[in-house]
């Protein structure tokens, strides 16, 4: 039997959050829709590297004063996947943006939000 | 006296359920704004997730961007061009 951790259940929401964005992504129509399912599989990539770092029994990675550094190091939480989620969040802030902007522009050209609409008219 | 290991277990089975159900709602609703407002609330369900996962500092950068900045980005979208799906 295995025991249940806040790691395990963070890979188990992790990956219902993935499957569910690559789904989306592919079989959603509606444009703004997609962006959706983007912010949840990123969402879900982030969540997999911090569970990643999850230490059982751990600290907050802040060197308190009074702790020496073997200790922590012993005891903390993996501070490099911390640190990649903290910058990844930020990414995914400025990559919606572009993606609004994108869709607006399309919505301008062509009238419609529906991806299918937009590639027969560009097709044609 | 709770254990405090034990709490951040509660939340995190609480967290779970509702990031999954708060995922898959935002994407079957017709209408766009919605389903920003979901994905918002998804957000700050992660957002508790990652304090029981011991960083507290992507607790909070991710309860301000994914609950504000990211609906908001997606509202003015929805405001620039239109609010339901249509047929």
């Amino acid at each position: 039997m295995i025991e249940v951790t806040i790691q395990l259940l963070s890979f188990f929401a992790a990956a219902a959050l993935v499957i569910i964005g690559i789904t989306g992504m592919l079989f959603l129509d509606n444009l703004i829709k997609k962006i959706i399912a983007f912010i949840l599989l990123s969402d879900g990539v982030n969540l997999m590297l911090v569970a990643v770092g999850y230490v059982e029994g751990g600290i907050v990675s802040i060197l308190l004063p009074g702790m020496s550094p073997s200790e922590f190091a012993s005891k903390a939480i993996l501070v490099f996947p911390v640190g990649i989620v903290l910058t990844n969040i930020v990414i995914s802030v400025s990559t919606t943006a572009v993606l609004v902007a994108l869709v607006i522009m399309l919505y301008r050209r062509y009238g419609t939000l529906k991806s299918s609409k937009v590639l027969k008219e560009e097709r044609r | 006296m709770i254990e405090l290991s034990a709490s951040f277990m509660v939340v995190a089975y609480i967290m779970v359920v509702g990031i999954t159900i708060g995922a898959i709602a935002a994407l079957l609703q017709k209408d766009l704004l919605r389903a920003a407002f979901i994905s918002g609330a998804e957000s700050i369900a992660l957002a508790f997730l990652f304090q029981a996962l011991l960083a507290p500092d992507l607790g909070l950068t991710q309860a301000i961007v994914g609950t504000v900045l990211l609906p908001g980005i997606i509202i003015v979208g929805i405001f620039k061009t239109r609010r339901t799906e249509e047929e």
